[in-house]
């Protein structure tokens, strides 16, 4: 009798074409837990397909010199051939008296139940923009097209990370393209750089979603945007559209709350750092940078991403460029080599700074910004009074108001701790927000297996497979 | 040779040119008037011209109703209700006392302003001067003197309207009975009732700028018309200095900013530091941080470095910094509050910024202490956090900044080029390159508490001042 029943189970099981190892993402999710980590099985086995394989973006991209596809060329392709209408938008706004352009690809899901869903809003790192959530570093599939399958997704590369038809120049020499229409003169190139803020960003990624989606919102923040979805939870007009819930995707959390952290950490004289896997840090090198050390102009002096940088934490064997017998440093030269074009590549001081607790910097910044505009004689009237009101704003995000808050996160990722899970950086961060929002849901869930803070990249197609169970799960939780 | 002995040379140099000649009332404010005129950063007003000042600065009945209220109240905390019972005419101003109560951060707050609307028919046509307390004072000293003499407000409402406000938690009917030291000794955040020794820990903690500034607009707006000058000495020059973004009293500022030992917003002290590292305390000189519940403390030693000179009218012949500091505590130790909280404090300098985080652990630990019955949001709190490292210093277009010889930490007459409020005239004036920008130096002995050494030259000054605007 026990081995009918047995059977029968297994017999359900692979009839729901999927055998699990452990809870699937919403038991797990439904534990009251400071973390819990979905099984490398589960995980793996997770699924989602596109009517095409993805070949037509894939050769879109294949026929561009260094990937670097116009995102307009996406918009003709047939929906039906995609399971997504993908449209792409450029924003200009005006902030400090500069004009600025943000970009955004949207896709409006083919699947009719895609509208009982928030919109995910991806917005790159740093160094990224949108190509690297949109395919991989081997042109194939990428997360976003996956997520568009069963979501509305729009994929928001910050001002300045994209350029049509890539760089051509050499990492090391590049400048941002803050504007889509023209190349900027060094010296405003100097100028925007000094004074690219997280409020220059958030005003573009507010008009961008204002005029482009409707109904709510979950604001997917990866690496050092994950400053953005906390300023728009002090926007009364997003706030309303965010419903309460945040969605992180290597995240982490605000500079305040960062910074209560290292806080409550000082004065804990029996607090030890845990030990790290990968022994912490991302690209940068955090805290211990010596920010003005460039010189006079050191808000213009970007920081420039090489193999050396990305192999610390975020090359590892599920990278698609990996091929048994490399490196880390070889997995990351073929990274800078195959995204070299496409890619930003490089960092703003200014957006770095405002993404750690810096706020005792901020004379210096200033004092950074007067010197610019004095070189350049600032044609532009940009007024520096302006600007200081909006330097270290991420130090003061709100960090109430929340129902229900998911971080997920790569076992190798740095916001993780694979071998003390409970001391991992989105943990505590998780911990302090469930102090705040006594009553909200606040989840911690880890991927199970060797994937790193790209795992976009790495594994895009079980992670969208991932991330649309977990926000199925999070508009059960009400709003 | 000894600092002192350094010092008195000077001094008794500048007391002896004092008496050497004495201009009219009218020659003075000509003489001020020029020194403003020039386009410098700073401009002395000659010790003898500064203290003939005041000649026409006379009080009715000489400040003596006043002085016999003051005395007759235990440590000379006298109500200043009982100053509405005395006749206008007999103090050339009609006296009222204001007591705001307003909401924020869900907790109920006093503050209180003596209004002093002078008999004089011209003062409408000036601004009303808005004296707010610096950290550890209050109306008191901005009213009577050490020796409840008349003070610098007396004097200066003879011509001008006038409102003296103290901050909420540094007046208390009756005053403070208890030592300076004693733990029991806590601001009276509201007028009516004691508070709880642990309420007000959780008050102290989270007594921000914004917090001031709330009833601050709150009391100006409701019991004064039209233009103001906001004068805020010592750490309420921060007040003065966010005044100018609060739209109501920025449309009644109309650019207008004048200083009396007020400095900069502690944004400037950033500045500084990364301008002219080497300067003196150019952080804003805050030290270890303390635990914020736990008021900063007054005491003679303190008061010896700087703020008790020759002009303290507790001064006698013989006597040491040290020796005036411990008259000047028995004297107001009741009617002065002789505390400060270490946020305002905090707030007041650059240094603390790094401390954002530990700021906020901490009021979160005293609300987990207590239970936060208040309903306390530490987001509101968190957002006001340090408000003054983000005040704007494009707002005035008429800056004078008013100190004495002797308020070191605001000017440094061997070295002026050093002072503080050198540092800052050169900053307002990159910013504001078409503003008139002016330091005046009262060159005669006087500390960063002269109005309470010299009010009466001291008013007669600032009417001049006032005058000059435009």
């Amino acid at each position: 009798m026990k081995l009918s029943l047995l059977s029968a189970f297994a017999a359900a099981l692979l009839l729901a074409g999927r055998s699990l190892a452990g809870p699937s993402i919403p038991e797990l999710l439904d534990q009251d837990k400071p973390f819990v980590m979905l099984a490398e099985t589960d995980f793996r086995a997770l699924h989602l397909t596109l009517p095409d394989g993805g070949k037509h973006v894939t050769n879109l991209a294949l026929a561009a010199p260094g990937g670097a596809f116009d995102p307009r060329d996406v918009a003709k392709i047939d929906p039906q051939l995609l399971g997504y209408k993908a449209d792409w938008f450029v924003e200009r706004y005006t902030r400090y008296n500069l004009p600025w352009d943000i970009t955004g690809l949207r896709l409006t899901s083919n699947d009719p139940g895609a509208k009982n869903y928030p919109w995910l809003v991806i917005m790159n790192g740093g160094a990224a923009n949108v190509y690297e959530f949109f395919i991989d570093l081997k042109n194939r599939p990428g997360w976003g097209q996956y997520l568009a399958q069963k979501r509305n997704v729009l994929i928001v590369t910050i001002p300045g990370n994209f350029r049509y038809g890539g760089w051509d120049k050499p990492i090391a020499e590049r400048d941002p393209a803050f504007l889509l229409d023209r190349d900027l003169t060094p010296d405003e190139a100097l100028v925007y750089n000094s004074v690219f803020t997280n409020r220059v960003i958030f005003q573009g990624l507010k008009q961008m979603l204002m005029k482009n989606t409707t109904g709510d919102l979950l604001l997917i923040g990866h690496s050092t945007s994950g400053e953005l979805p906390h300023l728009a939870q002090g926007d009364p007009e997003l706030k309303a559209r965010l419903n309460g819930r945040f969605l992180g995707w290597g995240s982490g959390g605000p500079v305040r709350v960062k910074s209560v952290i290292t806080a409550k950490h000082e004065a804990d004289p029996k607090y030890k750092p845990a030990p790290t896997l990968t022994g912490g840090g991302g690209g940068d090198d955090g805290g211990a940078r010596k920010w003005t050390e460039p010189g006079e102009f050191w808000l213009n002096s970007l920081a420039r991403r090489t193999p050396a940088v990305y192999s610390r934490v975020y090359s590892r064997w599920s990278n698609p460029l990996y091929e048994p017998g490399d490196s880390v440093l070889d997995i990351a030269t073929k990274w800078l080599d195959v995204e070299g074009r496409r890619r930003a590549n490089f960092k703003q001081p200014l957006e770095d700074l405002e993404h750690s607790d810096n706020f005792y910097m901020k004379g210096e910044v200033e004092v950074g910004i007067e010197r610019a505009l004095k070189k350049t004689g600032n044609p532009w009237g940009v007024n520096l009074e302006d600007v200081q009101k909006d330097l270290c704003s991420t130090s003061f995000s709100p960090a109430e108001g929340y129902r229900t808050m998911v971080w997920c996160v790569g076992k190798l990722d740095g916001h993780w701790n694979a071998i003390y899970p409970a001391a991992g950086g989105d943990v505590g961060i998780a911990a302090e927000y469930r102090l705040r929002n006594p009553k909200a849901k606040i989840r911690v869930i880890g991927w199970d297996l060797n994937v790193t803070h790209y795992a976009h990249v790495e594994v895009p197609e079980q992670l969208a497979a991932a991330i649309i169970d977990v926000t199925a799960w999070m508009m059960k939780q009400g709003s | 040779m000894h600092i002192a002995f350094r010092l008195l040379i000077p001094v008794a140099g500048l007391l002896a040119a004092a008496v050497a000649h004495a201009a009219s009332p009218a020659e003075l404010e000509k003489k001020i008037h020029a020194l403003l005129d020039q386009d410098k950063i700073y401009a002395s007003l000659p010790g003898d011209d500064f203290l003939a000042l005041g000649e026409d600065f006379v009080l009715p009945d000489g400040g003596k109703t006043v002085t016999s209220l003051a005395l007759a109240a235990p440590g000379g905390a006298f109500d200043p209700r009982d100053l509405e019972k005395i006749p206008a005419a007999t103090l050339g101003y009609e006296a009222k006392w204001c007591v705001e109560r307003f909401k924020y951060y869900n907790l109920d707050w006093d503050i209180t302003g003596l209004r002093l609307t002078s008999l004089d028919p011209e003062a409408k046509k000036y601004p009303w001067l808005v004296i707010m307390n610096g950290g550890a004072a209050n109306v008191y000293e901005f009213y009577v003197d050490l020796k409840s003499q008349p003070g610098w407000g007396q004097f200066l409402a003879q011509k001008l309207n006038v409102l003296i406000v103290s901050i909420p938690g540094n007046f208390k009917y009756g005053g403070w009975p208890m030592p300076i030291k004693d733990e029991t000794r806590q601001p009276a955040y509201l007028l009516d009732r004691e508070l709880p020794l642990a309420e007000s820990h959780v008050r102290n903690a989270i007594f921000t700028n914004r917090l001031i500034m709330k009833g601050l607009e709150q009391l100006v707006m409701k019991n004064t018309t039209g233009d103001i000058f906001m004068i805020g000495h010592s750490t309420s020059g921060e007040l003065a200095w966010l005044s100018y973004e609060y739209p109501a009293l920025a449309a009644r500022l109309k650019g207008r900013f004048l200083g009396w030992g007020s400095g900069g917003p502690a944004r400037a002290h950033a500045l500084q530091s990364a301008k002219e590292p080497d300067a003196k305390d150019s952080e804003g000189g805050m030290g270890a941080m303390k635990p914020l519940e736990l008021l900063n403390r007054r005491d003679a030693a303190g008061y010896a470095h700087g703020y008790s000179g020759w002009l303290n009218p507790l001064y006698e012949p013989g006597m040491s910094h040290l020796q005036i500091g411990q008259k000047w505590m028995e004297a107001e130790g009741v009617r002065r509050p002789m505390f400060k909280q270490p946020l305002q404090d905090m707030e007041h300098s650059a240094a603390g910024w790094s401390k954002k985080g530990e700021v906020e652990r901490q009021i979160e630990v005293l609300l987990a202490k207590t239970g936060n019955p208040w309903g306390i949001d530490l987001d509101e709190v968190s957002k006001d956090l340090f408000s003054t490292a983000f005040t704007r210093m494009d707002t005035a277009n008429q800056i004078v900044w008013c100190v004495g010889h002797y308020d070191r930490n605001h000017w440094l007459p061997e070295d002026p080029t050093k002072a503080w409020e050198y540092f800052l005239a050169k900053e307002f004036r990159l910013k504001n390159p078409n503003a008139k920008v002016r330091i005046i130096v009262w060159d005669v002995p006087m500390t960063h508490y002269g109005h309470v050494e010299k009010p009466k030259q001291l008013a007669a000054a600032f009417y001049s001042v006032v005058r000059w605007f435009k």
